[in-house]
């Protein structure tokens, strides 16, 4: 296994977490395996005037339970269609999503706001905080659409801050912030409400380097931590040898999908 | 209450926009409501001088008056007024009780001889009614000071100068008397005065009511006006003089000022289609106005709309939040158009300006507004409503929007 920057007590929890589900029998390995998100032969297509784009061809995945997994390739290679895909976000042409063994597909995108709003977390590219909001505003805000109490709503909203390192900077709105600061906003926003899976599109790439290292190991943190599962595009390769599982597609195919 | 939050402070992120709507519903909104106002001051003005000049708050008149035709004058006149009023004038709140008796008829100058209307009034009377009215003093005056003399007249203005006659003059009028018989007066001329139109002044004639009652050979009068202290007791006094005259046995029936009131009624009309007029074409460009500001709004927003929706925010919410954005915009800018036309209000009204007379009237008229928190109010929550439904339609707009085209707006 090869995890770039991790430091020691990530790693200890990380064992420790892996020896629970061991010890547990197998029960609770059965959970951590059971896909969260399958895929199955699904087709993204677009128009664009009399032509016919494919973006996305014939992909059939499963995303399971407390995994950190990255979707890599190329620019065009259909990775944020994909997420879109996941996140609920967009129809496939053919082919089903099945979010926690429930098809999707024969829901309409605006039904699936409940789904969006309770299981699926977002991390954009490019922040998307809402600039009226204080970073504590902004966090706060999918628990609001969730309907949990104001008390509880502090309460996790400040624990989330303490995880990211916001804190102290909850008070201020999102243009005082740096990009570091507004994509860790971001990923809090997208883990307070303990969603089925975290979904974040290119996350580090509006970010430097450092800064986009920092955001990676924030993620895989809370994923060890609080057992979150994350999918990321990326095509950074310091990025994507930070995954667990890595989705390398082309052309709108799936080229491998395995253990880094 | 995020909502609420996000839509008022969404208000301050383009703030030059948002202050060019406040100001186009400020002015917009501030000048309606002091059209408004100083078309509720003429029409307070108009109802309160044609009550005090031509109609009283009520009229009694014979039972048969309405119903059938004369076939010589008076025949349906008040033959016991004097019992009428001495019933009327005890009861608390009225304030005046006075006989009229129209007439028409031929005044000459012994050169010249003009067709005329006149009225029989009690000069005393006819003062008290007209109060703070124009053609109180001048006009009742002249037969006040006249009091020993029953056998006098006062012209129009135009009439007297169409007649060539002067103060001390002598007329004489000549018309039909009750019975259908010709009959004439020599009368003394004690003055001239004003009316509202030019046309009125060419024709009108007053004399005292017993010397039109001597030239008619009657005792009876056309009607009684009643007046009270209070033009919004008209209703209730209705009832009760209705009641009280026809406990008497009197065969009167009582009419309310409005149903005499035709031209009031006219004027009124005219002010309301205007006013309404106005008041469309002005919630139209806050319509618009506000609309186009939310609009901008959303297409500048629509990346942001996009996350909303992808974390989650259902449609409705979406169209909650652009709807209480347009909200706010009509609540601030109502509430800054109430003050901007209250100081205004106050400035206009303190500054005395007299408007020129309108078209076929001689006299102008002093610019007042009057403020009033009952129109004030409506006109402020018709403006929050109108700003309000003017942002549904880009907000129902945001919500159609799909969330991948929103997120990968540029």
């Amino acid at each position: 296994m090869t995890i770039t920057g991790v430091h020691h007590e990530k790693m200890v929890f990380y064992f420790n977490y892996s020896f629970s589900a061991v010890a547990d029998g197998g029960e609770t390995m059965a959970v951590l395996d059971a896909p969260v998100i399958r895929l199955e032969n699904v087709s993204r297509h677009y128009r664009l005037g009399k032509a016919q784009i494919t973006a996305i061809r014939n992909v059939s995945l499963d995303i399971n339970r407390k995994d950190f997994v990255v979707i890599a390739g190329p620019s065009g290679s259909g990775k944020t269609t994909l997420l879109n895909l996941v996140g609920l976000i967009d129809r496939p042409s053919a082919g089903t999503v099945v979010l926690d063994e429930v098809d999707t597909s024969e829901k309409s995108l605006n039904g699936l706001f409940r789904y969006r709003r309770d299981k699926i977390g977002y991390i954009f590219q490019t922040f998307n905080l809402i600039p009226v909001l204080s970073v504590y505003e902004n966090v706060e805000y999918p628990l609001i659409l969730q309907g949990v109490s104001r008390p509880q709503r502090k309460q996790l909203v400040s624990e989330t801050l303490q995880k990211v390192g916001l804190f102290d900077r909850r008070k201020h709105k999102p243009r005082e912030l740096s990009g570091g600061e507004r994509q860790r906003t971001s990923i809090a926003r997208a883990v307070v409400k303990k969603p089925e899976i975290v979904l974040a599109d290119e996350p580090t790439a509006n970010l430097d380097s450092k800064t986009g290292v920092e955001v990676l190991e924030l993620m895989q943190n809370l994923h060890w931590h609080e057992g979150i599962t994350f999918i990321f595009s990326s095509h950074d390769f310091r990025i994507i040898e930070m995954g667990k599982r890595v989705i390398r597609l082309r052309d709108g195919e799936i080229e491998s999908n395995g253990e880094t | 209450m995020t909502f609420v939050k996000i839509g008022f402070r969404n208000l301050f992120r383009q703030k030059r926009r948002t202050a060019i709507s406040l100001t186009v519903i400020t002015f917009g909104i501030g000048c309606l409501l002091l059209t408004l106002g100083h078309s509720f001051y003429i029409d307070w003005g108009l109802m309160e001088m044609t009550i005090h000049s031509e109609t009283g708050h009520l009229q009694v008149f014979h039972q048969d008056y309405f119903d059938k035709d004369e076939e010589t004058a008076l025949q349906f006149g008040l033959e016991n007024y004097e019992k009428i009023r001495d019933d009327l004038i005890r009861l608390p709140d009225v304030s005046v009780v006075l006989g009229r008796i129209d007439l028409m008829g031929l005044l000459s100058n012994g050169d010249k001889s003009v067709a005329c209307i006149g009225q029989g009034i009690e000069p005393d009377l006819e003062k008290r009614l007209r109060g703070l009215f124009r053609m109180s003093a001048e006009t009742y005056d002249v037969f006040l000071t006249q009091k020993d003399e029953d056998e006098v007249i006062a012209l129009g203005h135009k009439l007297a100068e169409s007649l060539n006659v002067r103060e001390g003059d002598y007329l004489t009028l000549m018309t039909t008397t009750a019975a259908g018989a010709l009959n004439a007066l020599d009368l003394k001329v004690i003055g001239t005065f004003g009316g509202m139109s030019p046309e009125y002044e060419e024709r009108a004639i007053l004399l005292p009511l017993k010397t039109a009652q001597m030239l008619l050979d009657t005792k009876k009068v056309k009607n009684l006006l009643v007046t009270l202290d209070d033009t919004r007791k008209t209703d209730i006094y209705y009832t009760r003089v209705s009641q009280l005259l026809q406990q008497q046995g009197y065969p009167v029936i009582v009419k309310k000022w409005h149903e005499r009131a035709a031209y009031y009624k006219q004027v009124k009309q005219f002010y309301n289609q205007l006013t309404g007029f106005l008041s469309v074409v002005l919630f139209i460009i806050v319509f618009f106005s506000t609309s186009n500001t939310i609009v901008m709004s959303i297409i500048e927003r629509t990346r942001e709309i996009g996350t909303l929706l992808s974390v989650g925010t259902s449609r409705w919410q979406t169209l909650k939040m652009f709807s209480l954005e347009g909200l706010f915009i009509g609540l601030i800018g109502g509430l800054l158009s109430l003050l901007f036309a209250y100081s205004m209000s106050l400035l206009i009204n303190g500054a005395n300006i007299v408007l020129p007379p309108p078209p076929g009237l001689t006299d102008g008229y002093p610019l007042l507004i009057r403020n009033g928190w009952d129109f004030y109010g409506k006109i402020f929550f018709v403006t929050a409503a109108v700003t309000c439904l003017s942002s549904l339609f880009p907000a129902l707009r945001a919500t159609r929007l799909k969330i991948v085209d929103a997120l990968g707006h540029i």
